[in-house]
């Protein structure tokens, strides 16, 4: 014998067809979103300490930098920052450059 | 969100709780709709697995946009609207192995139905869905299975309800050629 009759028979029975998840699904959900609130929290605070370590290894790099110059130029002046500051105007790269 | 528009009275109260961080409100709702969703992805998808990560998809997708719901459908409608749209997606997604393996009616790979076994309704609706295309599939399933009429179907995949209709009718023939090819009818 057949399984199904007819079409309408089919189609009947698909209109009863009803699968269904696995039991757990809302709570399956909400945790989700609440690990998802959780990570959205946390990401704040990760990107101030990120930003923190970077922010202060920019301001060494920049310490480090000055104590280099005065050392080596001993002076702040423009042309000590610029490594300029041993030439003078008749050097005559400068004089090219009308500096 | 519009609430003058909103069909249900109680599905609004539960948003706006919702949105204002209830979330027990919000597990209500995934418990009412749960098994519309359940029944578009699983019939759309075919396998549970991964039919269950994509009703989880549309329930955290509707929680995203929980703010933008206008209400000028039905929450029923509006979630059935996601479900298909993710479906359709994710078929699109592994449509290499998907079309190639279900597309040609009249191909071999066929599950014989000759054990009694493998005779039940549910798994020949199933085989027989499978070997739908999306479009014709998705139709079958929001008209037969999940009982949505034709304009709301319409709807539902932004199409016109005549596109509906016509394609509801090639949908039942394939039906027919894949359940007698199965040897059921």
């Amino acid at each position: 014998m057949k399984k199904i009759e007819n079409m309408e028979q089919f189609l009947d029975s698909m209109a009863n067809y009803n699968p269904k998840f696995d039991d757990g699904f809302s709570d399956r959900i909400i945790g989700k979103l609440d690990d998802d609130q959780k990570d959205t929290s946390n990401s704040f605070p990760e990107f101030v300490r990120l930003f923190r370590w970077v922010s202060l290894s920019g301001v060494a790099a920049i310490i480090i930098l000055l104590i280099t110059i005065y050392t080596t130029e001993g002076s702040f002046d423009l042309d000590a920052i610029y490594g300029i500051f041993n030439f003078s105007p008749d050097n005559p790269v400068l004089a090219s450059l009308d500096y | 969100m519009n609430k003058g528009r909103l069909k249900s009275g109680d599905d609004l109260e539960l948003i706006v709780s919702a949105l204002e961080g209830n979330m027990s409100s919000f597990k209500t709702i995934v418990e009412r709709y749960q098994e519309t969703v359940a029944k578009i992805t699983i019939s759309m998808i075919g396998n549970k697995n991964d039919a269950d990560d994509i009703g989880q998809e549309v329930f955290i997708s509707f929680y995203k946009s929980m703010g933008k719901f206008k209400g000028d459908s039905k929450l029923s409608t509006y979630l059935a609207r996601i479900a298909i749209n993710l479906s359709l997606n994710e078929i699109k997604r592994r449509s290499g192995r998907w079309i190639t393996t279900t597309n040609n009616i009249n191909d071999d790979s066929l599950p014989s139905i000759n054990s009694e076994e493998s005779l039940d309704i549910q798994n020949i609706i199933n085989i027989s869905l499978k070997k739908l295309d999306p479009e014709f599939r998705s139709v079958v399933v929001l008209r037969h299975i999940q009982g949505f009429s034709t304009k709301e179907t319409a709807e539902i995949l932004n199409i016109p309800q005549g596109t509906v209709l016509s394609r509801l009718a090639r949908g039942q023939d394939k039906l027919k050629q894949i359940i007698t090819k199965l040897d059921v009818i």
